[in-house]
């Protein structure tokens, strides 16, 4: 069940993080970030390794590095 | 007390509420303490050479500037050469010296047990510069003993540089103006900046290279692997280093310059000079290559002034043949360079892309010397880089599990954002927001397992 919604919530947010960096909306944004603070309670909870959820973190850094770029002058 | 410590944090916060709170007049006391207690926390016995350097070079200073005539400038400027010179001779040169003519005679030297003083060639090249610009006229002197003290042991900078002039940073000291709302938001972008480089990028790269550099007889594809992965790994440590001391400094409104500029987009050996640890190529560029003759006297004169700056910056690196190597292997090739008239050229295509692969596959074997033990450790995986090559058992030396290899290889995709961070540019909130959850991250893998990993140039 947990591990259902660890999942869930990764893929959630992914998809906000990567909608607010293509529509430049800062609450989307927002909303992807809480989803990640959503999925690493979940893995906490699960007692998985730093480095799985070091991985999303960078995915989702990208993502908000796509977003710089695109608003770069 | 170590940049990539939370401790560190703990204290810069501290400093910067602190300085923030007090008068104008006494921030220069403030920073002075704070700056003397970091480097106690290093090793207190030692800080007693800082205070020993600063004081020899604020008192010939001094003297050079009350001196009437050329002979007395030139003999106080002698004295603080050799007393800073003197100084790397003893604590970081003696027993590779001892033993190198112990090897030429014939005979084995037993090193003595010499603790090597944290940064000490970054602070003596600074207090060097500082005596030459004075003997030059360049600036005045300092009479303010303090404000002299605060220039040489100001903590961001003091222990792995960027190695600042003068002219540049004692005027700020002095001034001791309050960080502006942008100066801040720099600081922290560089901080943040740096902390990622540092534990998420050279970190997680360490413990592969280590691997592949302890063992008796590495595949070749691995020590192949391993290199491309220290190339990685020094330029994020040392830049990861220079950021979070650019930030640090921001945040107490003072700016510091710039030490790295992307050096592996770099198209030319000379243009990767230009690009990699910029204080110390300005300073062998201002008190060796020119002094020397630099490009105006020939093309002898130069190619004379090229190889004794890479030959010293070798020897700055590290007390051992290896480093002399790895800066005379550099010389050799600027001089090529210099020799062949080849040049950076611009703009994208085939021929601007031909340079750049031909500078990183020579920049990338001079990796081996410096992180190599020895000469013949550096013989050795050299000879194996040109055995078979067995790609699985490569990857496996390397240790670098599924999730690890994709944590490095997503943490590498963000050096082009990491590059805008330190040029000061505007990034969204959310690129901050998960920046600090990767470093945070990255603190606990280390809790949890592999330990920390000091500063590369910390031993320099």
């Amino acid at each position: 069940m947990l591990t259902a919604a660890a999942i869930a919530l990764g893929i959630l947010a992914l998809a906000l993080e990567t909608l607010g960096a293509w529509k430049r909306s800062s609450r989307l944004s927002w909303l992807g970030g809480l989803c990640f603070i959503a999925f690493m309670a979940c893995m906490l909870l699960l007692d998985r390794p730093w480095e799985q959820m070091l991985l999303p973190a960078l995915v989702l850094l990208g993502v908000s590095g796509w977003r710089a770029r695109r608003e770069a002058p | 007390m170590s940049f990539d410590s939370p401790f560190y944090l703990l204290f810069l916060a501290a400093i910067v509420l602190v300085h923030r709170l007090c008068p104008v007049k006494i921030r220069w006391a403030l920073l002075l303490a704070g700056s003397l207690f970091f480097y106690a926390c290093w090793s207190a016995p030692l800080t007693l050479v800082i205070v020993g350097v600063i004081l020899l070079t604020w008192g010939c200073g001094l003297l050079i500037a009350g001196s009437k005539t050329r002979v007395r400038k030139r003999l106080w400027m002698a004295a603080a050469m050799a007393g800073c010179a003197g100084l790397l001779l003893w604590f970081k040169y003696f027993n590779f010296l001892a033993d190198t003519f112990a090897r030429i005679a014939g005979g084995a030297w037993e090193p003595l047990d010499i603790l090597l003083p944290v940064g000490c060639s970054f602070y003596t090249f600074q207090a060097a510069s500082y005596v030459l610009d004075v003997y030059r006229g360049r600036i005045a002197a300092e009479r303010h003993p303090g404000h002299y003290a605060l220039y040489i042991a100001f903590f961001p900078q003091l222990v792995a540089g960027p190695i600042e002039r003068a002219e540049a940073l004692l005027p700020q000291l002095k001034a001791a103006k309050t960080a502006s709302r942008e100066d801040a938001r720099k600081g922290l972008a560089l901080v943040l900046s740096g902390l990622f480089r540092k534990l998420v990028i050279a970190d997680m790269a360490a413990p592969a290279v280590d691997r592949v550099f302890a063992a008796v007889c590495p595949d070749g594809s691995a020590v192949f692997l391993a290199l491309v992965l220290f190339a990685f790994q020094i330029y994020c440590d040392f830049a990861g280093y220079s950021e979070i001391a650019q930030g640090s400094a921001y945040l107490l409104g003072i700016r510091l310059r710039r030490n790295f500029d992307r050096p592996y987009l770099a198209r030319t050996v000379r243009g990767f000079w230009r690009r990699w640890h910029m204080s110390l190529t300005a300073w062998f560029t201002d008190y060796v290559y020119i002094p020397l003759g630099g490009s105006r006297r020939g093309m002898g004169r130069q190619v004379f002034a090229t190889m004794a700056v890479f030959f010293l910056s070798g020897l700055w690196h590290g007390a051992d043949w290896t480093f002399v190597l790895w800066g005379l292997w550099h010389g050799v090739l600027c001089v090529l360079e210099i020799l062949l008239r080849r040049r950076e050229r611009s703009g994208r295509g085939i021929l601007p892309l031909g340079q750049w692969a031909l500078t990183a596959v020579l920049i990338l074997p001079s990796w081996l010397l410096f992180r190599a033990a020895n000469l013949g450790q550096v013989s050795m995986l050299f000879g194996r880089l040109f055995s078979a090559w067995d790609p699985l058992a490569g990857l496996s030396l390397l240790g670098l599990g599924g999730v690890r290899a994709a944590c490095l290889a997503a943490a590498l995709l963000q050096l082009p954002l990491l590059d805008r961070l330190s040029r000061g540019r505007r990034v969204p909130d959310m690129v901050y927001f998960f920046l600090a959850a990767c470093i945070v991250l990255a603190w606990l893998i280390r809790a949890a397992g592999q330990g920390a990993n000091a500063f590369i140039y910390f031993q320099f």
